[in-house]
């Protein structure tokens, strides 16, 4: 039968001390207990700059949102909007956008008729395509990193 | 036919007024672009790729063997001439100016 210190986990005086013995054993020898507690308080102090961080990020980016609601009911509210307007707004985004589903369609197109011989696109003209695409893909992208 | 076209015209005129002229002046600026910066350098070198690749397609005939015993099927016939491959390129080229276009102007 088991005696109440045999029972590492339970919470009772004993048992607790035996646990502190026995992490302290599993210890290396040349890690002092200043050193454990120094590490703790750098751990603490990572953990809070950490939250901190992620709160400020959080923040940042709901005023980004509000900003970007913001400028988007404006453009929105404004009488004379042309669509090319509409694709204005974060332009180079959209033209990746664009361009990323122009070369998905093509690459399917190209692999079915590669494997299937089923041509959904005519494949020289999809090839060309897919380069031209590729084109404004890459020119988007510049544009993106200048702005 | 050519009463109905210019009726359209005159129609899509009206109605896209304000569409039409954003139109001509983001492809002014698109075509000042073009050759002046970096986004439209990487265009131009993808168009020329791509008239190339075309024209070589066209008059390379061991090219147009392996394009056939690639995609053997429906439609695979180049049945397309030099000046339909030009009028592609030059299409393609308007709407790269476009973009660039859209891409420098001011936003609304």
């Amino acid at each position: 039968m088991n005696t109440r210190s045999d029972i590492g986990s339970y919470p009772g005086e004993h048992g607790r001390e035996s646990r502190e013995l026995d992490y302290e054993k599993s210890l290396p020898q040349d890690v002092s207990k200043q050193q454990l507690e120094r590490l703790y308080l750098l751990f603490q102090t990572l953990h809070v700059t950490t939250k901190m961080e992620a709160e400020a990020t959080r923040f940042h980016v709901t005023v980004e949102m509000d900003k970007t609601r913001t400028e988007l009911k404006n453009v929105i509210q404004e009488g004379d909007l042309t669509v090319i307007d509409c694709i204005k707004f974060n332009s180079a985004k959209n033209i990746q956008l664009i361009s990323l589903i122009a070369i998905g369609t093509t690459v399917f197109s190209l692999l079915i008729s590669f494997l299937l011989k089923i041509n959904i696109l005519n494949p020289f003209f999809a090839g060309l395509f897919l380069i031209a695409s590729i084109g404004f893909y890459l020119m988007a992208t510049v544009e993106q990193k200048r702005s | 036919m050519v009463l109905g076209f210019v009726l359209l015209l005159i129609f899509f005129t009206l109605v896209f007024k304000k569409d039409i002229q954003t139109l001509l002046r983001v492809l002014q600026i698109g075509i000042k672009k073009e050759f002046t910066t970096k986004s439209g350098g990487i265009c131009i070198v993808t168009l020329l790729l791509v008239a190339f690749i075309g024209l070589l397609f066209i008059s390379e005939s061991n090219l147009k063997y392996w394009y056939m015993l690639l995609f053997k099927g429906r439609e695979t016939e180049l049945d397309f001439s030099k000046a339909e491959a030009f009028w592609g390129v030059i299409g393609t080229f308007i709407v790269n100016c476009v973009l660039l276009g859209i891409m420098r102007s001011k936003k609304p």
